[in-house]
């Protein structure tokens, strides 16, 4: 017995937990020492005072009397309840508490037993608790997100207000119908469908993925909008809730970035456009010149033949032989239109394959008949065995090299020179490109001007854009490929065109 | 206007198609229309003492029109040459011109004036060629002649007669007689107004 009274002593000394004894009343007939001072008190000090009144917070009197009373009113013999205390300097320590009556030896009930133990950060949890529900709803209703909640069966049993305002109903006029209605009428059967499927089968379709559908207002007008559906189990019922945003504006910006990207690409091509103007106009007076030939010849043959004609002097065949002349160079002529007509059309990209060499020797032909530049200088040509197949918009890379040699050309007919060259190879290099290389003995590229070679409005001519080369290389880059100087070229000036290869077949 | 001349025409163009119609052109007219594709080809074959004309296309590769020219002008230029080119380059065509040439059309050009200019130019070619056979006679003559047929010949045109030239140089009528005739066949020439004008030929 003396040994229990040992044991018992030591745990009473050791304890932090309140142990309290209050009377019907609430006044304090025993508090322990040690739980005396968990709220700031000399134990002797509260005896006899009114527990409620002292040591628990005015808001809380309330709810501590009615636990405890409820004790006393016989209802329980004992309860865990919670309430908090307020210290003697008056901070506020929420409590769990296990209250039991005390009845006196004949039975009757005197009053409560109770031990309490601190709760950690019980003051928050405490708030928690009370208003986490209304905190919830304040989110959710703030939320920008349109966030609606259904049933298994697709009945809304809940509705933000950014669902109010997207779809322009009330909370009340949408609370208990059926969520298909906030999807344009062409989804209705398959959004029961939806559900339905997924009940069944588990197989998701729309759950936990964000997706672009369609949402439907109450006024029937219809607009995008990103939906993620989220499940939860209450209990033993599943509950939906879809988490919506409107996207128009979304759209809107994609669509606008998408129109930004397509004047960006028509500027472009009427920057090809004008880059092509300018060729034909450097070569204006060739094609003056190359024009005049065939009109000459055909002037001169109409002529003959009216002479004779009116003289009786030429027979059928002669008269025949004749218009056969001139019909040969009407045709030259027409041809040389239809090139000018081709090289000033504005046009979009078209690519296909083709073999580069047949494109360069194209170029070439072009070059010679149109420059006349180019029938002082010699032009040559070094090209494999094989048929080099590049997938190219011809037009695009025809005027790159129009401009290279063009460019060449330019630079020679200022030189006093006797052999005047401009050389073009190709060759296929092992990592998948090919190098169409042109190179002429002209006074080559000053160092100095070599790194501004391809910026824009940067021309070394009296009368050049400076947009020559710029193009080029934003067509080479466009096909995957590159241009550039070669700066180890020591006699005249040499550049590099690289493009990727499809394939060289023989 | 005058008959045609049928002197050769050489017409010289990079361009078949130019040069086959300008040719069919001009042999309405002229029976004699050679063609050379360039400049060189053309002085390969040339024989400066024959008349004629040349259409001249002004720029082609190679010798051009002009360098042609240049090079005709350092032989004598019986040949009177008509351009023509396929894009008006005024200070080509000054230069042209400066340089003698007779006539300067941008292609497309009227078949009829380039006709008209051939016509022209062989008249021109012509009187040139005549002129130049003259003097070539007039040299070859006076080339033939003794020194003393030059003191006599020289006397002839001062108007002298046989008497006063024998007296003069010392020798008899009879002397200065000969001397005469044969100054008069070697000029082949029958008058004594005939040899006075080959004789000022050379002297003028």
């Amino acid at each position: 017995m003396n040994q229990r009274a040992e044991y018992l002593q030591a745990f009473f000394d050791l304890s932090e937990v309140i142990l309290l004894s209050l009377t019907k009343s609430g006044q304090v007939n025993f508090i322990n020492p040690n739980g005396a001072r968990i709220i700031g008190w000399d134990s002797e000090e509260l005896l006899g005072l009114n527990w409620f009144e002292y040591c628990v917070p005015e808001d809380s009197q309330h709810n501590a009397k009615q636990a405890v009373d409820w004790i006393i009113g016989g209802n329980l013999t004992e309860i865990s309840h919670r309430y908090p205390v307020r210290a003697k300097a008056g901070n506020r320590t929420m409590v769990s508490w296990k209250s039991k009556v005390r009845n006196n030896e004949h039975g009757v009930i005197v009053g409560i037993y109770a031990t309490g133990t601190e709760v950690r950060y019980n003051v928050e949890s405490e708030q928690d608790e009370q208003t986490s529900a209304a905190k919830y709803r304040a989110i959710v209703n703030a939320a920008a997100d349109a966030i609606i909640t259904s049933d298994a069966k697709g009945i809304i049993t809940s509705f933000n207000k950014s669902a109010e305002e997207y779809f322009g109903y009330r909370r009340e006029e949408i609370i208990g119908r059926n969520i298909a209605v906030l999807t344009p009428e062409s989804h209705r059967s398959q959004h029961d469908q939806y559900i339905r499927n997924y009940l069944d089968t588990g197989m998701k379709k729309i759950i936990g993925i964000g997706r672009e559908v369609i949402g439907r207002r109450k006024d029937g007008s219809e607009f995008p909008i990103e939906l993620a559906v989220t499940e939860a189990k209450v209990g033993q019922d599943r509950i939906f809730a879809a988490i919506i945003r409107d996207i128009t504006e979304r759209k809107c910006i994609a669509a606008q970035l998408c129109s930004r990207n397509l004047e960006l690409q028509q500027l472009q091509e009427q920057l090809f456009h004008l880059d092509r103007l300018h060729i034909v106009d450097e070569m204006a007076s060739g094609v003056a010149h190359e024009m005049n030939q065939p009109l000459t010849a055909i002037i001169n043959y109409a002529s003959t033949g009216k002479r004779l004609a009116e003289e009786n002097l030429i027979d059928r065949k002669g008269l025949l032989d004749i218009i056969g002349r001139i019909d040969q160079q009407a045709q030259r002529a027409a041809d040389i239109v239809r090139m000018l007509r081709n090289m000033m059309k504005k046009r979009a990209a078209k690519y296909e394959r083709v073999n580069l060499i047949q494109l360069i020797q194209n170029a070439i032909e072009l070059v010679s008949s149109l420059n006349t530049d180019a029938r002082d200088v010699s032009i040559s040509t070094e090209w494999p065995d094989t048929a080099i197949i590049v997938e190219v918009d011809v037009v695009q890379i025809q005027q790159v090299v129009l401009n290279l040699i063009n460019n060449s050309l330019d630079a020679l007919s200022s030189q006093a020179i006797d052999h005047k060259t401009i050389d073009l190879k190709i060759t296929t290099q092992g990592n998948g490109f090919v190098r169409l290389s042109i190179h002429d003995n002209g006074p080559g590229v000053t160092p100095s001007h070599r790194s501004r070679l391809f910026e824009s409005f940067f021309s070394t001519k009296a009368d050049g854009l400076g947009l020559g080369l710029t193009i080029c290389r934003s067509v080479a880059a466009a096909h995957g490929g590159d241009i550039h100087y070669n700066a180890n070229c020591t006699n005249g000036a040499e550049f590099s065109l690289d493009l990727p290869i499809i394939m060289a077949t023989t | 206007m005058k008959a045609p001349i049928d002197l050769p025409v050489y017409i010289i163009d990079d361009d078949p198609a130019v040069l086959d119609s300008i040719v069919m052109l001009l042999r309405l007219e002229n029976s004699a229309v050679h063609t050379y594709p360039s400049g060189q080809t053309f002085l390969n074959h040339f024989d400066p003492k024959e008349g004629g004309c040349l259409v001249l296309d002004i720029s082609m590769p190679g010798m051009s029109g002009l360098d042609l020219q240049r090079k005709l002008m350092q032989l004598k230029p019986i040949v009177p040459i008509i351009f023509i080119t396929g894009n008006a380059d005024v200070p080509k065509a000054v230069d042209a011109l400066k340089n003698g040439a007779m006539d300067f059309f941008e292609k497309p050009f009227s078949a009829d004036a380039l006709l008209e200019a051939v016509r022209h130019a062989l008249r021109v070619s012509h009187d040139r060629l005549h002129e130049y056979n003259a003097q070539e006679r007039s040299s070859d003559f006076l080339n033939q002649l003794t020194q003393r047929e030059h003191q006599i010949l020289k006397k002839i045109a001062d108007g002298k007669a046989n008497k006063a030239i024998a007296h003069e140089l010392g020798i008899s009528q009879r002397t200065a007689e000969v001397h005469r005739a044969n100054i008069m066949r070697k000029a082949q020439v029958h008058s004594l107004a005939e040899l006075v004008k080959l004789t000022s030929l050379k002297c003028s």
